[in-house]
């Protein structure tokens, strides 16, 4: 909805294109994941006195005084992905070769959290990630798809 | 026979009012202004009907919302407006019954 408007009054030009960019290449430590493949059974979670059931097929992010949680129960690694972007700001290649769905629940100390005078010491999620699932986030470089911005002026007036 | 001719009055008035409502005038707005007035920055859009806003919101913003991106590295080639006043705006989008108000305040 909001493209036509950027188009037309920013005269806004786009293309994508594939880019070599670095990323975060996702590979299993030692042969072996240490995911747990999941089941049926609900998976709940306490966590400073709280208590909540995670949703078969989601992952979420919740901040806590200890840090964040990143939890996911019967989740795909295509559903597992973009969390693991979202916290590393950075394109990933997903070479594990995964195919189940599992559970996890990673708790880390944000890079934000760790200007607090009084933060919880923990590790960074580049050092828990890969501990508690037994994958690897190793620094690379590859092919990503960006969207290039080739033209864009002041908006012209509305009419 | 009597309530056939009720009937059909009834009829007519259903169709009348139809017709009325139908033809309602929507306007089709497309406003993108500069915003001036400070106030809280939407990061998400509001709706009233069929209208969307955003208000005090960043061209670098609007474009990763409209075009459904997440992270700085999906984007290539922009460049800030100066001054930087130039770089807040209020947007508006979709249609509406009456004209709306551009004042967001």
């Amino acid at each position: 909805m909001f493209q036509s408007l950027l188009e037309h009054r920013f005269k806004l030009e786009i293309h994508r294109e594939t880019r070599d960019l670095p990323l975060y290449e996702l590979t299993i430590a030692k042969g072996k994941s240490r995911l747990t493949p999941s089941s049926d059974a609900q998976m709940s979670l306490t966590v400073e006195g709280k208590h909540w059931n995670q949703q078969q097929g989601t992952c979420g992010v919740s901040m806590w005084l200890e840090g964040a949680h990143l939890v996911c129960h019967a989740a795909s690694m295509d559903k597992i992905l973009p969390y693991i972007i979202a916290e590393l700001h950075a394109p990933l290649v997903d070479r594990t070769g995964l195919t189940g769905t599992y559970d996890l629940n990673v708790r880390y100390v944000p890079d934000g959290a760790k200007l607090r005078v009084d933060a919880e010491a923990g590790p960074s999620f580049l050092q828990a990630f890969p501990d508690d699932t037994g994958i690897k986030l190793e620094k690379g470089k590859g092919p990503v798809e960006v969207m290039t911005i080739d033209r864009m002026g002041k908006p012209s007036e509305n009419q | 026979m009597v309530s056939a001719s009720r009937s059909v009055r009834v009829t007519a008035l259903g169709l009348v009012c139809l017709a009325a409502f139908a033809q309602r005038p929507e306007f089709e707005v497309a406003s993108v202004k500069v915003n001036t007035k400070g106030g809280d920055i939407d990061t998400v859009p509001r709706r009233s009907g069929d209208l969307v806003m955003m208000h005090n919101t960043q061209v670098y913003s609007m474009i990763f919302y409209a075009y459904h991106l997440t992270e700085a590295y999906q984007l290539a080639g922009f460049v800030l407006f100066t001054p930087n006043e130039w770089n807040w705006f209020d947007w508006m989008r979709g249609s509406a019954a009456t004209p709306p108000k551009t004042s967001f305040v």
